[in-house]
């Protein structure tokens, strides 16, 4: 049987937030299959973030293990875990978190620009334009993202998640900002886009999305 | 490389911005490197100048005056010094006088009077025409000539000192025979006459023609005394050549001891001094670096003070920049990557204001004669 390309054991999370109660999230047992489409729901407020974030490796739990592709990165140190989210993860933001004073195509080219691990040679401009162009961005791609509707700019926020070829991709409320034939068009693009045996992980709170998941995790059974 | 093209892709939407910093620190930058740079040039210059200038003779009075008169031809209430003290010189063997007089104008123009050696001692050549042989002729110095738009034919007005002075006697028009070479000194800006001009222009010398008009070289010039060859012939001064007043007499000596010996029986008579501009310009540049430091103090000061002002620009920029830099954190980049972010933006923007200062002296200087104060 294929290993699971995300597990985690045990994993708990606590942190106080200033004038509330604690916040802990209690994880006993959870696998995602490679290739997985799994939404992530729950409640405002109750730890989809953090879930994302612990997987991610942008979170330590403070006990439990988090592994994605067999490697334990709830046990990296804060480079090694930068380099496995450079090397393994994507993002896809609500706010889409483009740079204004990028063009599209140095918005989407912007994960090789910021790491040393990856090389900005010919086959990652030609993929950038490749899937620019799937996106329907190509007349766009010297533009800075200001001037693009909301929904031009989150499918930027996706080829830039995409272009690096991760094969684990979070999605946090991609369509959170986007009116629903844009959400379509946007998820569209994405569900296209991503290889069979990527996985993704995207947080949502619309409940008509979720017939295009494989699985739907929800984050209030984890809330100790 | 990626992150420059980053800070500069930043620097570039930013544009307005990042330009009223960088001018603001190229003007910061600019002010010390211009002193610093005219001093130098001015100190150089002025050392040059007084050191092809072995010895100055005059009267007692104030030794700047003096050596400025002599060697930069201004103008300066000074007491003249007779005519007989250039043939003291001479008679004394120790040196070769080359008497001076400037205290006149043309056209806000030096009117420098004095004798063939005076252009062996500078290197003066005559460019177009010839050097000023004969009463009421005129050879300009190349910045003068540019300056007027002047050329061997031409004729230049001295100007009236004292409009309002009924006695004075009337501006001469001078001829213009010829156009020194460029030397890079204040020569460059003289009008060059013989020492009989300029006393005609004094009013010591004289001829009995009539004042012509000569409105048609300046409006606002009434009448000028023309000397011309009809009647150059009339032209004369009364009294004793002797005691024709001059503004200095440039003293050059074949040696140390000759110098010596000069200066030690010139200062022993009353009321004449011989001076070495070297040591005189020597002690005005001490002077004025003196007060330089009290400068450099000023410009420190103002510097930190934008050293700081640069620090809570940052600091507030980081802060602006929050989320940007929280952004690409989450694609992978390490903090040191935001400093070197920021870090770069400002090399950059240093880079702009050092290069913008630079070009400012530069056209300063260039906009400034070489060699000759402003």
């Amino acid at each position: 049987m294929e290993p699971a390309h995300v597990t985690l054991r045990q994993v708990r999370f606590r942190h106080a937030r200033a004038a509330e109660a604690p916040f802990e999230l209690h994880i006993p047992q959870l696998a995602l299959r490679r290739g997985e489409r799994v939404a992530v729901v729950g409640p405002s407020g109750i730890g989809k973030t953090t879930f994302a974030r612990l997987v991610a490796g942008l979170l330590v739990p403070q006990s439990g293990t988090v592994t994605v592709a067999g490697t334990e990165v709830s046990a990296l140190s804060e480079a090694g875990r930068r380099a496995f989210r450079v090397a393994q993860v994507g993002f896809i933001f609500q706010r889409f978190e483009l740079l204004d004073y990028l063009s599209v195509l140095d918005n989407v080219l912007l994960p090789y620009r910021l790491n040393p691990a990856l090389r900005l040679e010919t086959p990652a401009r030609v993929r950038a334009a490749q899937l620019l162009e799937e996106a329907g961005l190509t007349a766009v791609a010297g533009r800075r993202p200001g001037t693009l509707s909301q929904g031009e700019q989150q499918r930027v926020g996706i080829c830039r998640a995409l272009v690096t070829r991760a094969p684990l991709l979070i999605a946090d409320e991609p369509t959170g900002n986007l009116d629903g034939k844009t959400t379509d068009r946007v998820l569209d693009l994405l569900f296209h886009r991503l290889q069979p045996d990527h996985t993704l992980l995207m947080i949502t709170h619309d409940a008509g999305l979720l017939h295009r998941f494989d699985r739907t995790l929800d984050v209030s059974e984890w809330r100790a | 490389m990626n992150t420059f093209y980053l800070a500069a892709q930043h620097l570039r939407f930013h544009r307005v911005r990042a330009t009223l910093l960088v001018l603001a620190l190229g003007l910061t930058a600019f002010m010390p490197l211009a002193v610093h740079g005219l001093l130098a040039r001015y100190g150089d210059a002025l050392t040059r100048r007084a050191a092809a200038t072995p010895l100055v003779l005059g009267t007692a009075g104030h030794r700047f005056d003096r050596v400025f008169n002599a060697l930069y031809f201004r103008a300066a209430e000074l007491d003249p010094v007779p005519y007989s003290e250039v043939d003291a010189v001479l008679a004394s063997g120790l040196a070769l006088p080359v008497p001076l007089h400037a205290r006149f104008t043309a056209r806000d123009h030096p009117v420098v009077g004095t004798t063939p050696e005076y252009y062996a001692l500078r290197g003066l050549r005559a460019a177009a025409g010839t050097p000023p042989l004969r009463l009421g002729e005129a050879t300009l110095g190349a910045r003068a000539a540019a300056a007027l738009d002047l050329r061997p034919g031409d004729r230049v007005p001295t100007d009236q000192r004292d409009l309002y002075d009924l006695t004075a006697s009337y501006p001469l028009s001078l001829e213009v025979v010829g156009v020194f070479a460029p030397t890079g000194t204040p020569d460059d800006d003289a009008v060059f006459v013989d020492l009989k001009t300029t006393w005609t222009i004094a009013g010591i010398g004289h001829g009995h023609a009539a004042p012509e008009r000569s409105g048609a070289m300046d409006p606002g010039l009434a009448t000028a005394q023309v000397v011309n060859d009809e009647n150059r012939a009339s032209f004369h001064a009364h009294g004793d050549p002797a005691t024709f007043p001059l503004t200095a007499i440039i003293v050059v000596p074949p040696d140390d001891k000759s110098a010596t010996l000069l200066k030690a029986r010139t200062n022993a008579r009353p009321g004449l001094r011989m001076i070495s501009p070297a040591a005189v310009v020597d002690e005005l540049l001490g002077i004025v670096l003196k007060i330089k430091r009290f400068f450099d103090a000023h410009q420190a000061i103002t510097g930190f003070a934008t050293l700081l002002f640069v620090g809570l620009i940052i600091g507030l920029s980081a802060r602006m920049r929050r989320d940007e830099l929280w952004t690409l954190a989450q694609l992978g980049a390490s903090r040191g990557f935001a400093l070197r972010l920021q870090a770069a933006e400002w090399l950059l923007m240093g880079v702009a204001a050092t290069a913008l200062a630079l070009l400012g002296v530069l056209a300063l200087a260039l906009a400034l004669p070489d060699g000759v104060l402003p």
